[in-house]
């Protein structure tokens, strides 16, 4: 090939320019420290760092700052907890000095100041917060655990419980003695037999002092007079039976009833068959028929006839209301109360009595719902409603006296007895029994068929009460008046229940849960029993207060006054009776709460070993993190940074091709032919 | 027996031969840094010799001096120029995708999408899922989220900017051939007319045309061909004229002899837009005789089919599809006094089944109008409606249905021997060009808007129910559109096709039961008995409203010009994405948990929002997750980028090659024209002393012989 002098310098700068290009890119990487400077240069590596720096990225939010957040939230709680615990371990102690010594009046007042300054205590550790937010309240971190001030707001709750939260009360009646004092003592007579206790099972709810229907009391006083207008009216039209509706017992009448409600019968008889047009033939063969019936079924035989006479539109003149029927012998209110044999003109009563039937309706009564044993669905039993109203529950308050709601339930074995001045269910023993048979069913593995619901309401909270929608599904009025409600916690009464878990991001796909929740260890029945303690120490103290009282008296009385001294004597012995059964309680209630307590301080230190479990593995975690972030930032520099020496060293090789290139270019440019002829 | 001063004459061939090689060997000389010179050499040949009629034979006569040439082998020309388009085509093509890397590339120094969006979804989102319902904390995760939307708006704006750049350099560059085709057709003139003379070579003249053949052919593939003019009177003879014709873009006639063709650049109006994301005033390239110059040729080549795959590259993704019916629809038209008319447009339906023609998040046409092709004749439609119906077996059958532009802009009407006809919307062309890249983010941008706003609407922020955060800006007019649930063509599936069809056959069948009852009426029958009739035609009527409404049923969004509602997700483009404007003025909308009644730490509904960054059966993006998109979308820039280094450098490598093999033939050699100028002073010198010799010779013959 013929090279010209043009071939060589060209072919010369080509070479020089090739050395250029490399040099450039040695220089470009010694001093940005990178291997690649355009993504073109390595499409591979340039993809590849893309993705290792958004890992390192991912792992530093996760070191840096995830993993501390969640050392910092788990620390407050396990502090809270750790404080509930000591809290509690200190009511353990006064209980324990309260169920093993012999308590002076003095004592008993410090231990009672002590625990309702404890119980207090509690509930304010659950208020405990990081960073401006609740740590105990699951999802809910704006709303304290507790009531921070006394408010008004209506709250429907359902607990979720199982038969062990049935337990039994004793309950002490001290008839009038606490009304005695040095100016009554003479006319108060005090009959010793009336000093009583007894036992009934119930069901503590989680709070006291709850909703008592504000309407009940006036719709039941309603009710008792309208009963009391019929019963006169009737007792006017029938003079010779001479008693009271109320009281006819149908398993026992006499000649002269049996005869009287006959007559009453045939007088209805008459007047519906005179009646244009006719009532239904039916109704007036059975009102005939009416003694072939056995007794029992009296009740149930009227009632229907009434039901019938009722719908009849020809049966009644407009406006009246037929009541064929008599009262059962235990006042059970229905709407077969009636006159006998009566066309009752009294239209406004009918009226009222229905308009007082509807109201009772209207009241959201609190309710019971259970699955009974051989049930194959869940909660197909519900105890609903008042009695007035057809229900079951029958409304009475703390302060009711004859008889108290206590004895009452003791007494009808088929009675369930809300009291809601206590928060307490009482159950009959026939209740108590059925309630007993339930237990969960191992064919279905979602459900918890041993659950027993108590839904009721509650409208009035004091400071320190827990908020019920950290515990409970309910239903509750919205704050700003609007009237109207939220609903909390749905799927708790689903087989879907899921707990409110706060977990954070603390690796690849590693989270890890950073809040314990409060029913997890501030429970109400801490606070409930420290109630129980105090009240039952509370009514000892009383006691003991009509006992020195009444030492007083008697100190002061002239020995001579023979009548007086026995007065007192006899209150005196009523007292030290009473006093015996109030400190049995107080006595039974100090070690059910070394029971109770210790149980709480287990959960609580359940709670905290959890917390500490929490915090070891986060700590691995941690660790690990550590490692995978060195990984990565070693993975992204090895992608990515170059190795100085080697460039260095390509560098110095470089720069000597590129001189040696230059003086290869020097010397073919230098001289031609021409430079020699 | 010769003349005596024959010798004289001879010496005197030599001075002029040698003269004449000196001369050439010094124009040599001259010219050794000239570019494009070809070096020339004198050809001479002994002269006749003369017979003289001796015994020993003829007496040479000296020398002839032939013509001076150049040394050249054209050989060499045709594959430089060859070469030399490819050389151009991935010059523009590495330049500008170095641009385009550069807008893409995130390597921690400047903050392309991974660095946005990692700080959008790990960031921003792990401290809010710490603090769920903190408007601190959502306010953060909005300013990274507006970072994400600004972010697309820059790279779409560079994008735009570049596809301008690249659009005024194909003006630069038809310039140039227009200047260079006119220089040429002079060069051959002048040629012809210095040629045509005898046998004299233009040399210089066809150098330079060379060298103008060298530019032309980095802009545009070239086809040269030179024959020479045959003198019809005498087919022997040799004329010396000869016809240059240069074509150039697949054998389009560029010069021929001393004429040349002119091209035009013509900006297209906003009726002829061809992508969405195209911006206005976009080239097409005409002769000037109003013949189309067809820039989509597949032989075309050269810097400007670099320029053209950069401007208009879809990666072979034009919109394509078969006329399965055409029709008209009544338009509200606006008159110029405000009133509005009824006008009738045609339609055309076009059945498509291409993977991003179907799904219109892939989307990439025209929704201001534009031009459709129907079996080679072109119409401007004015909007578009994309439908979706289902078979027997629930296989979606997807359609598009333009509504043509008025008669003002079409000239020939629409007729029905277009159905079955191919329906094309601007040209394929398979390059990742800017509308590639601009499709690609809007394509991502849709889906990942669609996806995030669904799971944000789905949830719940205290008890206000959530909004979505990301938004399109409108262009035109002021405010944000509002995607409208009925226009989210992404969510069309079998069962809302059904459920809206069973709808509107109720509807067709109560109004034809109203209209079938008071045709009995009118007939003199009262209500009743009307409306007995009518209940023992119920079925009959039922079932004809069911034929009259299903075939025609389908679920569908419209775009384009005119179309006043119909909000949906198309109109979000990398260009108008943004956020929320109530999001942005009060980020405590932004839903944090899926149920109204959970607490407010309850980040439920934030797991599926990182689940959306991650995992791909939440967002598929090209197989990938949400977060993956710089991976797929930089592994074609990078790539790119890279063929078109390789190319470049290996294209101007071997350009190097065959130029140093022409210069190794044409090139002027110091050396060997240092050896010539001693030849061929030697040779005048020698001749010089010949003359001087017979001049001896004639005193001694003339002033001493026989004297």
């Amino acid at each position: 090939m013929r090279i010209t002098n043009r071939i060589m310098q060209r072919n010369n700068l080509s070479n020089i320019n090739t050395n250029k290009i490399y040099q450039d890119r040695l220089s470009n990487q010694m001093s940005s420290q990178k291997k690649i400077n355009r993504p073109s240069d390595d499409p591979v590596v340039a993809i590849r760092s893309l993705r290792l720096r958004s890992n390192v990225t991912e792992i530093t939010q996760y070191y840096s700052k995830n993993i501390l957040d969640a050392e910092s939230w788990l620390k407050v709680t396990e502090d809270a907890i750790s404080n509930l615990a000591q809290v509690i371990t200190t009511m353990l102690a006064r209980c324990d000095k309260g169920a093993n010594t012999y308590l002076e009046t003095k004592d008993r007042k410090i231990i009672l100041e002590e625990m309702q300054g404890l119980r207090d205590a509690v509930y304010s550790t659950g208020d405990a917060d990081y960073a401006g937010r609740y740590v105990f309240t699951g999802y809910r971190t704006d709303t304290s655990l507790s009531f921070l001030t006394a408010k008004k707001q209506n709250y429907t709750m359902t607990e979720q419980l199982d038969k062990g939260a049935i337990d039994s009360v004793s309950k002490v009646d001290v008839s009038n003695l606490l009304d005695i004092n040095s100016t009554n003592y003479m006319t108060m007579n005090v009959d010793e037999d009336n000093i009583s206790s007894v036992d009934v099972h119930r069901i503590r709810l989680a709070y006291s002092d709850c909703s008592d229907y504000g309407d009940f009391d006036k719709l039941k006083s309603e009710q008792n007079a309208l009963i009391e207008k019929n019963a006169s009216a009737i007792n006017q039209a029938n003079p010779p039976l001479g008693y009271q509706v109320g009281n006819v017992d149908l398993n026992n009448l006499s000649a002269d009833e049996e005869t009287a409600i006959k007559d009453a019968v045939n007088q209805v008889i008459t007047d519906l068959e005179n009646a244009n047009p006719p009532a239904d033939q039916e109704v007036i063969d059975r009102l005939k028929n009416w003694q072939d019936n056995p007794a029992e079924n009296l009740k149930d035989h009227f009632a229907e006839i009434n039901n019938k006479l009722n719908n009849d539109p020809n049966a009644v003149v407009d406006g009246n209301r037929v009541q064929v029927g008599v009262t059962p012998p235990d006042a059970q209110i229905s709407n077969d109360i009636a006159d006998i044999g009566k066309i009752v003109s009294t239209t406004a009563s009918a009226a009222d009595w229905d308009a007082n039937q509807a109201a009772f309706n209207d009241l959201a009564s609190p309710t019971i719902q259970f699955t009974s044993p051989g049930s194959a669905t869940f909660m197909d039993q519900k105890w609903g409603g008042f009695a007035e109203a057809g229900g079951y529950i029958t409304l009475m308050h703390s302060y009711e006296t004859s008889p108290n709601p206590y004895a009452y339930t003791a007494a009808n074995p088929d009675a369930i007895v809300y009291i809601p001045e206590t928060g307490e269910m009482l159950l009959g023993e026939n209740r108590y029994a059925e309630l007993m048979a339930t237990k969960d069913s191992a064919a279905t593995a979602t459900q918890d068929e041993g659950e027993i619901r108590v839904t009721y309401e509650k409208n009035n909270w004091k400071k320190g009460d827990l908020r019920p929608e950290h515990y409970f599904y309910c239903q509750a009025e919205k704050e700003d008046g609007s009237g109207e409600y939220v609903t909390y916690n749905e799927s708790y009464l689903t087989p879907e229940a899921e707990r409110q878990v706060i977990e954070y991001d603390v690796g690849y796909n590693q989270m890890i849960r950073i809040n314990s929740t409060a029913d997890e260890c501030f429970k109400h029945d801490v606070g409930r029993e420290v109630d129980d303690i105090v009240n039952a120490m509370q009514d000892v103290l009383d006691l003991e207060g009509v006992k020195a009282d009444l030492e007083n008296i008697k100190q002061s009385i002239q020995e001579t006054d023979t009548a007086a001294l026995a007065q007192v004597q006899k209150q005196l012995d009523a007292v030290e009776k009473a006093l015996t059964y109030a400190k049995d309680k107080e006595q039974k209630l100090f070690e059910g709460g070394l029971t109770n307590f210790q149980k709480n301080l287990d959960d609580a230190n359940v709670c905290v070993t959890d917390c500490g479990s929490r915090g070891s593995k986060l700590e691995l975690i941690k660790n690990r993190t550590q490692n995978q972030k060195t990984t990565y930032e070693t993975l992204k520099s090895e992608n990515e940074d170059v190795d100085i020496t080697e460039v260095a060293i390509e560098l110095s090789a470089a720069e000597l091709t590129y001189d040696a290139a230059l003086m290869a270019a020097g010397k073919v440019m230098q001289s031609t032919l021409l430079n020699f002829i | 027996m010769p003349s005596q001063f024959f010798g004289l004459n001879i010496a005197y061939t030599g001075l002029l031969a040698s003269n004449a090689a000196l001369n050439t060997t010094s124009n040599n000389i001259a010219n050794v840094q000239t570019e494009g010179y070809s070096r020339q050499q004198v050809t001479q040949q002994a002269a006749n010799a003369l017979r003289v009629f001796q015994t020993y034979g003829c007496a040479g006569a000296g020398v002839e001096t032939l013509a001076i040439e150049r040394i050249r082998d054209e050989f060499y020309d045709f594959r430089y120029w060859n070469n030399n388009g490819k050389v151009g085509e991935y010059g523009q093509k590495q330049y500008y995708m170095k641009q385009i890397e550069a807008y893409f590339d995130d390597n921690g120094k400047n903050a392309g999408f991974k660095t946005v969006f990692d700080q959008l979804m790990i960031t921003g989102l792990q401290e809010w899922m710490k603090h769920p319902d903190d408007t601190s904390f959502k306010k953060q995760f909005v300013g990274y989220a507006e970072s994400l939307t600004e972010y697309f708006n820059g790279l779409a704006g560079n994008l735009e900017k570049l596809q301008k750049d690249v659009n005024e350099e194909i003006k630069v560059t038809v310039d140039d051939i227009n200047s260079i085709a006119s220089e040429i057709a002079t060069l051959n003139k002048q040629i012809n007319t210095i040629e045509m003379t005898g046998s004299m070579k233009a040399n210089e003249l066809r150098d330079r045309r060379e060298l103008l053949l060298d530019r032309l052919s980095e802009y545009v593939d070239v086809e040269v061909k030179e024959t020479a003019v045959a003198d019809t009177n005498n087919m022997d003879r040799d004329t010396g004229g000869s016809r240059f014709i240069v074509k150039i873009a697949g054998g389009q006639v560029l010069v021929d002899g001393d004429n040349y063709n002119e091209l035009e650049c013509v900006s297209r109006t906003s009726d002829q837009k061809v992508n969405q994301t195209d911006i206005d005033g976009l080239y097409d390239v005409y002769w000037v005789n109003g013949s189309k110059f067809n820039l989509y040729n597949a032989a075309m080549g050269g810097a400007l089919k670099g320029l053209v795959d950069l401007r208009d590259g879809n990666n072979g993704e034009s919109f394509s599809g078969i006329v399965t019916e055409t029709g008209a629809v009544e338009v509200d038209k606006q008159n110029p006094d405000g009133t509005t008319s009824k006008v009738k447009h045609d339609t055309v339906t076009v059945e498509v089944g291409k993977h991003y023609l179907t799904d219109l998040n892939k989307c990439n046409l025209s929704d201001s109008g534009g031009m459709i092709n129907l079996g080679n004749k072109e119409f401007y439609y004015d909007s578009w409606t994309y439908s979706v119906s289902y078979d027997a077996n629930g296989e979606p059958v997807y359609s598009y249905t333009f509504t043509l532009s008025d008669s003002e802009l079409n000239k020939s009407k629409l007729t029905a021997d277009r159905v079955g006809k191919t329906a094309t919307v601007g040209t394929s062309i398979d390059y990742q060009g800017v509308p590639y890249y601009m499709a690609q983010m809007n394509e991502w941008i849709r889906t990942f808007s669609q996806k995030f706003n669904d799971i944000l609407g789905g949830g719940y922020s205290g008890d206000v129910p959530g909004i979505d955060l990301f938004a399109g800006d409108k262009m035109v007019t002021e405010g944000q559109y509002i995607f409208d649930k009925a226009y989210r063509y992404d969510q069309f599936s079998p069962e809302m096709y059904n459920e809206q069809l069973e709808a509107a056959i109720e509807n067709q069948f109560k109004a034809d039961r109203e209209a079938a009852k008071k045709a009995l009426m009118d007939q003199g029958k009262t209500e009743a008995e009307a409306e007995a009739e009518i209940v023992t035609q119920e079925p009959a009527l039922r079932q004809a409203a069911e034929a009259k409404v299903k075939p025609n049923f389908k679920l569908s969004v419209t775009v384009g010009k005119n179309v006043t509602d119909n909000d949906n997700y198309y109109l979000m483009t990398a260009k108008n994405f943004n956020i929320s404007s109530t999001v942005e003025n009060d980020p405590s909308r932004l839903a944090n948990k899926k149920k109204a009644e959970d607490g407010v730490a309850q980040d439920d509904l934030l797991q599926d929002i990182k689940d959306l960054a991650t995992d791909k059966n939440s967002m598929s993006f090209r197989g990938s997750s949400a977060s993956e998109f710089l991976q797929c979308i930089l592994g074609d820039v990078a790539l790119n980028t890279e063929r078109a280094e390789t190319f470049y450098s290996s294209f101007k490598d071997i350009a190097n090659t065959i130029d140093l093999q022409r210069i190794s033939i044409s090139g002027v050699d110091e050396d060997e024209e240092a050896v010539n100028l001693v030849r061929f002073q030697n040779g005048y010198n020698l001749a010089s002393k010949m003359i001087q010799t017979l001049t001896e010779i004639y005193d001694k013959l003339i002033l001493e012989t026989g004297v």
